[in-house]
């Protein structure tokens, strides 16, 4: 990630930028997710939200499985990606119903994806704009004086951004 | 009144703005955890505006070489166009004001102390960015207005903009001791 | 497990290898045929050509070929595949059959075998009738054969017997049954696979060339069953490459076929099949990406294809199998070598496969819940003729029907009953349970370890559903560990409801209180009321009562369950538990937390317990007690409360072992540590906290240390960070965060009530006996016995130290070396309160430099603490550090006797030592006296007597001495010769006349001799007076061995005249001195120069004037010419 540095005086706040970001390039296709979850870099969920309708035991059982890969892929290239700044992890595993994608951020904390299988349209560039936006969105939460690093998220704005990105099932 | 000194505001010195939030937000936390009450905490953020207020004036003095406001829709206008603009980088429109031109509101679309803050339930009652009021109350007060401020619509609280209403209430003659009303 | 249905056929899944038949062969009687079949069999590698052999009696009846079709054009298929066409390709129809024949080339009775052979031939061939199966005849011969063309007969006698049997030259092949048994069989068997080829490659042709007879409405079955054989005969034919390519084809084609619900079934089973075959070849052929892209393809194609909404349950069954079977093959890939990865690994197949059964049964449970009463149709309609069905994939009760209208409603209502009667019985949980277990192997090996753990959690649950809640306990109770400690707190609670129920159902107390305990505590996602009814069930099996049974529950399980509860209740005895809780995050919480890092031995050891319910009802517990690493303190540490049975746990608020959620109890203890505990640590090792009753059910929960458990390390840490206002709490109580475990404090010893004080005058000097007194006063109330004393060298510090200072109680004698460094425990006696005694310590430093020591002074005295009487040991120390100086600076110097500086000195003639001492000291020092110890080399000139003796030196002040000294000549020509020492015996001028003086001895430096031939002194008066007469001798000694001759002369000064002579040229022998007399006579006053003297020795002429002048006097004052008086004073000066 780009180091931003809003000065203060004569530059729009990030907000602002923030808020100019997401009326232009949202995506058409972006609310495509079913669940999505943040984890602490110790492992436990700071996040889980998943589609109302479906099993939400089922979905926290897809996110805890799918750490193993996100380890993996961390220890495994790990190096290579501190040095690429490559956050992104991609596609984790399929399963028959789901596609699991991962992010992780340069402090361990991951954001997992899970998207229908049968959601084809969804592509690579897709799911890593989204992991942008929650990571943007997750910063300002840490920002947040209220929030305690470590907490349960329970910000609003976070909770909104969430929504935007997930199916809605009338 | 106005000097003319080394502190010429066109190379205003920049910082980030997220230390800057996150500073404010660590001292509003701080005192959030200090005092039993919100009602407190609001009043020590004022009473800490109020300190600064007072001694920002003089350099808002020396820098923005702005002369003596002739009347309170003067005043207004600097406060929001030069003095919003130099200290927090935005410049709030001015309006409502009332019909004896002696109370007027500093709407902010944009508040920069709160970018992040959510409040959380908890603290409802919570007056967040009122080091504002203090700060506007002790700056006109170094000039011999007594004025009352106060918040009366704020984003934190789900208000579509920030609302600051300032209400003036004397001229202080110069014989009197400053800051005992 | 028997195979079902749904299992494929073995003949699909073997790999297909050319059928050949070998007859003629006796291998029970015939020893020859015997080893000839084991030859065939025996090590069938893979360099070995795939050929499947069997023995068949020749007259073995093959099955019938029908008569071929001329035309398609009335013919219909009634399915796609025949269930025995693989079967009868791969074990029954051969490529060959070989006739084995023992006859040798020079059989006497050539003919009569040759026709036998002939007819055996014939025989098979009758069998084989319209078949292209080859036939081959084999001679077993006794004798080696010649190379080719060598035998004419047998050459003849072969082309005869091709005749007779009309075989062609390449069909008849010779083995002679001699030592090369294997490598003739080995040429046997790859002609015979060469003949099996050409079988199979006409095979292929044959099905091939019915190809243009098929119209695509009528023969759709043919395109698919035509294409498969194909592509099976050319596995036979092991072109595994064609083979894949028509499958393929024939994959295709199978979904080009009208699907309905009545024959949905056919097509995915032979979808199935076909899928299957591919799958493996293209694992075969390494290509294991094309097998994965088939299987994506296959599975996307079937999902939806259910069929009958009624069997729904059989489409979840046939997807199971595909997902296993491809499952199967990966693995199998991967024991041939193929690397799998994390995210593509045969787990997935079977975990897929898993959850299809799980759906099966779900269907099961769905669609075949009939009444009990229910009767299995009769005749049963799955039962055929043959016992098997003709085609693969169709109903039994109507095989062959393609008409996709049922014509007979009734007869499919009964079939689709039985099936789902069937259904049924199946143990769909054992089948899910072995797919999971597949997939748990797999994933274990790819490093998934959340995964692995989440399928045990399936499995756990498959038990559950299977009522084998033993198995299903074992499975979650293992992965409860894994969600706990990285905080899934959702899935821990999800888990945890499942084993409750398998604990509730077994009635198994100890888990069952362990499960509720974390269901009730913080981790637990439960809701307020679901804790509720846990707790109350809780507290029923802590009063030996039966809890409700758990919500959703088997009720038949719930009927037995009830039972055992009850027998637990009437059983007495063995009913405390203990459950070590801080590897799970129960409902209590406990902090202990002594109130001091460090306690005095005198003062009582304060500590504070901390406990905290989380539950929604108040609880009560009987007894908390805290253990010691030394156990003698646990006794002190209990708390108990004894309360009638009757009395539930809930009621009593008010009372102090009663919990109420939310708030925290504070427990203090208090105790007198053990005075042998000084300086060692107290620790609490655990805490315990009972709930129930010790004579009823109890448990005790036990917290290693000083309490904390899975979850309180994060909290802390997040409690740290928190923003968060406390509110304001009455007095009494606090905020559970903001308290930290403090589990051990030190035992200090008791604060010493004595004055110790040092007075000296330092710094020390260098081997003085340093006077350290120690001043001990006792402030204490009552009398301080058994004081001991150490002092000395603090230890610890440079070695070389400990060698160069001595201590000692004794001011009389000096020390030595034998003297330690520190004294210790020095007996002192007892001291009254305010008593007050001094000691003194006497300290020899050998060394200069700075030194710490230590003065320690330990006592025993009783304190009352608590109502206790102990005797504390105390003790009180004090350092000081001493600078060790030299008392002096002594220098020594030689000058001459006329006081010049010498940097040698001349054999026998004498000189002056000159010594000064520099006081150093800051004190005054008085020198007893001091001593000059010469060398031998050296000889005093006179009486060696001291000049300083009782002289006092304040700081800066020096005093000198002065010897004349002299030394004889020196034979050897070395550097320099030992002066001696210089031994200066002192004490402080302060000291006490009792004091030891101290000798200091400085060895003198070393000094150069050196001979000198002729020594020169005069005899002169000490002055003269203008115009008198001043006689002057001069005294010349011939100091060589020699004869010297001298010339000597005098010069004339202005300020004498002078008589004798005026030069002279002598000779003096060896040892020998002359006198050389001369009258000066002076004539002005003042210190007036004498006339020279000039030698001159002709020997030496480095004999100078120069060194002559060392020796003579160069000067004399010259009184003036007087008057009487001024004599006398002058002569006074």
């Amino acid at each position: 990630m780009e180091s931003r540095r809003v000065h203060w005086l004569p530059e729009i706040t990030r907000a602002e930028v923030r808020a100019k970001e997401e009326k232009g390039e949202r995506p058409p296709l972006s609310k495509m997710a079913v669940c999505i979850a943040v984890i602490a870099k110790e492992n436990y969920p700071l996040y889980i939200k998943s589609v109302p309708t479906e099993n939400e035991l089922k979905f926290h059982y897809t996110v805890h499985t799918s750490l193993d890969v996100v380890d993996e892929k961390i220890s495994a290239m790990g190096k290579a990606l501190v040095d690429q700044r490559e956050l992104y992890l991609g596609l984790l595993y399929p399963t028959e119903d789901y596609k699991v994608y991962g992010y992780v951020t340069n402090s361990k904390v991951k954001f997992v994806m899970v998207v229908d299988s049968s959601n084809t349209a969804l592509r690579d560039n897709e799911i890593r704009s989204m992991f942008r936006k929650l990571h943007n969105s997750y910063t300002d939460v840490m920002c947040n004086p209220f929030y305690n690093p470590g907490d349960q998220i329970q910000s609003r704005a976070f909770d909104n951004i969430v929504t935007s990105m997930m199916v809605q099932v009338c | 009144m106005a000097r003319q000194g080394s502190r010429g505001g066109a190379e205003s010195k920049k910082m980030s703005s997220e230390l800057f939030t996150l500073t404010y937000g660590a001292l509003v936390t701080q005192l959030c955890k200090d005092y039993e009450n919100d009602e407190d905490v609001n009043k020590q953020l004022d009473k800490m505006g109020y300190n600064i207020g007072v001694r920002l004036v003089e350099d808002f003095l020396a820098r923005s070489n702005v002369g003596r406001c002739h009347d309170f829709r003067e005043t207004a206008d600097v406060i929001a166009k030069v003095a919003f603009k130099m200290y927090l980088g935005i410049t709030p429109s001015i309006t409502n004001w009332s019909p004896a031109g002696d109370e007027f509101s500093l709407i902010l679309e944009n508040n920069p102390l709160v970018d992040f803050v959510e409040l959380p339930d908890s603290h409802s009652s919570l007056i967040y960015s009122n080091l504002l009021c203090g700060v506007l109350r002790g700056a006109l007060e170094m000039v011999q207005m007594a004025v009352d401020v106060k918040f009366v619509q704020d984003t934190l609280k789900g208000d579509g903009v920030t609302e600051i209403r300032m209400k003036f209430i004397r001229r202080i003659e110069d014989n009197l001791p400053v800051g005992e009303e | 497990m028997s195979p079902s249905q749904w299992d494929f056929p073995v003949e699909l899944c073997c790999r297909p290898m050319a059928f050949v038949t070998l007859t003629g062969l006796d291998v029970v009687y015939n020893a020859v045929h015997r080893a000839v079949w084991d030859a065939f069999c025996a090590n069938r590698r893979a360099d070995r050509v795939p050929i499947s052999f069997k023995v068949l009696p020749g007259d073995h009846e093959y099955p019938k070929c029908r008569t071929k079709r001329t035309s398609y054009e009335w013919y219909i298929p009634k399915g796609i595949l025949k269930t025995g066409w693989m079967n009868k390709h791969l074990n029954l129809v051969p490529a060959l059959v070989v006739v084995f024949y023992e006859l040798d080339w020079d059989e006497p009775q050539w003919k009569e075998k040759q026709s036998e052979c002939a007819t055996r031939v014939e025989i098979v061939r009758q069998s084989l009738q319209g078949r292209n199966t080859k036939v081959a005849v084999v001679l077993i011969q006794k004798k080696t054969p010649l190379p080719p063309g060598e035998d004419v007969i047998a050459s003849e006698r072969a082309a005869a017997l091709c005749n007779a049997c009309d075989l062609s030259g390449k069909s008849l092949f010779v083995l002679p049954h001699t030592d090369h048994l294997v490598g003739y069989i080995i040429r046997l068997e790859n002609a015979f696979y060469e003949h099996a080829q050409t079988y199979y490659y006409t095979e292929i042709r044959r099905v091939k060339s019915h190809k243009e007879y098929l119209n695509k409405t009528t023969h759709q079955l043919l395109f698919v069953r035509h294409q498969f054989k194909i592509a099976f005969f050319s596995e036979l034919k092991q072109d595994t490459q064609n083979a894949l390519k028509n499958y393929r084809t024939a994959y295709n084609l199978v979904h080009e076929l009208r699907a309905h619900e009545t024959n949905m079934l056919e097509i995915k089973t032979m979808a199935g099949f076909i899928n299957y075959k591919i799958c493996r070849l293209c694992f075969q052929h390494n290509t294991p990406l094309d097998a994965i892209a088939q299987f994506r393809k296959h599975i996307d194609l079937c999902k939806k294809k259910i069929g009958s909404a009624e069997l729904a349950f059989e489409h979840a069954a046939w997807m199971s199998k595909q997902f296993q079977a491809f499952g199967d093959l990966f693995d199998e890939a991967i024991k041939l070598g193929l690397t799998a990865i994390q995210t593509q690994n045969p787990g997935f197949y079977y975990q897929q496969a898993a959850y299809y059964a799980q759906e099966r049964k779900q269907l099961a449970n769905m669609l075949c819940n009939h009444e009990p009463a229910t009767i299995y149709p009769n005749p049963d309609p799955l039962e055929t003729q043959t016992g098997v069905l003709d085609f693969y994939g169709q109903r039994p009760w109507r095989q062959g029907i393609l008409s996709f209208d049922l014509n007979d409603p009734e007869k499919e209502k009964l079939g689709i009953l039985a099936l789902q009667l069937k259904e049924k019985k199946v143990p769909h949980s054992e089948l899910t349970i072995t797919l999971l277990s597949n997939a748990v192997a797999q994933f274990k090996k790819y490093k998934c370890p959340r995964m692995k753990s989440h399928l045990m959690v399936q499995m756990g649950e498959e038990y559950y559903y299977a009522k084998d809640y033993t198995k299903a306990l074992k499975l979650l109770d293992y992965v409860l560990c894994d969600y706990r400690s990285e905080g899934w707190w959702t899935l821990l609670t999800s888990i945890l409801i499942t084993a409750l129920k398998c604990a509730y159902l077994m009635a198994q107390i100890k888990d069952y209180i362990t499960y509720s305990l974390e269901l009730l505590g913080r981790a637990s996602t439960l809701k307020e009321d679901q804790k509720s009814r846990i707790e109350k069930n809780l507290i029923k099996v802590l009063m030996n009562e039966n809890p409700d049974p758990e919500p959703d529950c088997d009720p038949v399980s719930v009927k037995a369950a009830q039972k055992l509860w009850a027998d637990r209740v009437s059983l007495s005895g063995s009913n405390i538990f203990t459950i070590e809780v801080q590897e799970f995050v129960p409902f209590v919480q406990c902090k202990a937390k002594f109130i001091s890092p460090s306690f005095h031995i005198d003062s009582p050891v304060q500590f504070d317990i901390f406990v905290k319910a989380d539950c929604p009802h108040p609880i009560r517990f009987s007894k908390l007690c805290v253990s010691f690493n030394n156990q003698e303190y646990n006794q002190y540490c209990v708390m108990e409360e004894v309360y009638q049975k009757s009395e539930t746990l809930e009621s009593s608020i008010q009372e102090t072992l009663c919990l109420i959620p939310g708030k925290t109890k504070k427990f203090t203890f208090k105790f007198v540590a053990k005075t042998e505990d000084v300086g060692k640590k107290i620790e609490i090792t655990s805490v315990d906290l009972l709930l129930g009753n010790e004579t009823g059910r109890c448990v005790i929960l036990n917290w290693h240390g000083g309490g904390g458990d899975a979850a309180s390390a994060q909290e802390a840490l997040l409690a740290a960070r928190s923003f968060k206002r406390r509110p304001k709490l009455p007095d009494n109580e606090v905020h559970w965060d903001s308290l930290t475990v403090q589990a051990s404090t030190m035992i200090i010893s008791r604060v010493p009530n004595i004055s110790v004080q040092l007075s000296h005058e330092p710094p020390a000097l260098t081997n003085e006996m340093y006077c350290l007194i120690v001043t001990i006063q006792s402030h204490e109330k009552t009398v301080a016995k058994d004081v001991k004393l150490t002092a000395g060298l603090k230890p610890g510090q440079d070695a070389n130290l400990t060698q160069k200072t001595h201590v000692t109680l004794n001011g009389a004698e000096m020390c030595d070396d034998s003297y330690p460094a520190l004294l210790t425990d020095i007996p002192v006696g007892d001291l009254q309160p305010d008593e007050k005694l001094e000691k003194t310590i006497y300290i020899h430093c050998g060394t200069v430099g700075t030194r710490m020591f230590l003065v320690y002074v330990s006592y025993l005295v009783s304190a009352t603490i608590e109502g206790k009487e102990i005797l504390c040991k105390c003790h009180r120390d004090e350092t000081v550090t001493i600078e060790t100086v030299f008392p002096f600076d002594v220098t020594a110097k030689f000058v001459s006797t006329k006081f010049e500086h010498l940097d040698k000195v001349f054999a026998d003639i004498p000189f002056l030592l000159m010594t000064d001492i520099l006081s150093a000291s800051p004190w005054a020092l008085t020198i007893v006296t001091s001593q000059l110890q010469l060398s031998p080399s050296m000889a005093p000139v006179d009486q060696l007597e001291s000049y300083v003796e009782n002289v006092v030196l304040q700081t800066g002040e020096s005093a000198s001495e002065c010897f004349c000294l002299r030394c004889p000549p020196v034979t050897t020509g070395q550097g320099g010769v030992a002066t001696g020492c210089y031994v200066i015996t002192w004490k402080r001028t302060s000291a006490v006349k009792s004091t030891l003086v101290v000798n200091t001895v400085i060895t003198l430096p070393h000094v150069i001799v050196e001979s000198i031939p002729l020594h020169v002194n005069a005899d002169l008066p000490s002055f003269g007076r203008v115009r008198e007469s001043l006689p002057v001798k001069y005294h010349l000694q011939n100091k060589t061995n020699l004869v010297q001759d001298v010339e000597v002369s005098v010069e004339p000064s202005d300020a004498f005249m002078f008589s004798g002579l005026k030069q002279i040229r002598l000779r003096i022998l060896p040892g020998t001195e002359q006198e050389m007399l001369y009258n000066f006579y002076p004539l002005m006053a003042g210190y007036q120069p004498l006339p020279s003297l000039n030698i001159n020795l002709l020997r030496f002429p480095l004999f100078t004037n120069q060194m002559l002048r060392r020796f003579i006097p160069t000067h004399i004052f010259v009184k003036p010419q007087g008057r009487q008086p001024d004599d006398a004073s002058i002569a006074a000066a």
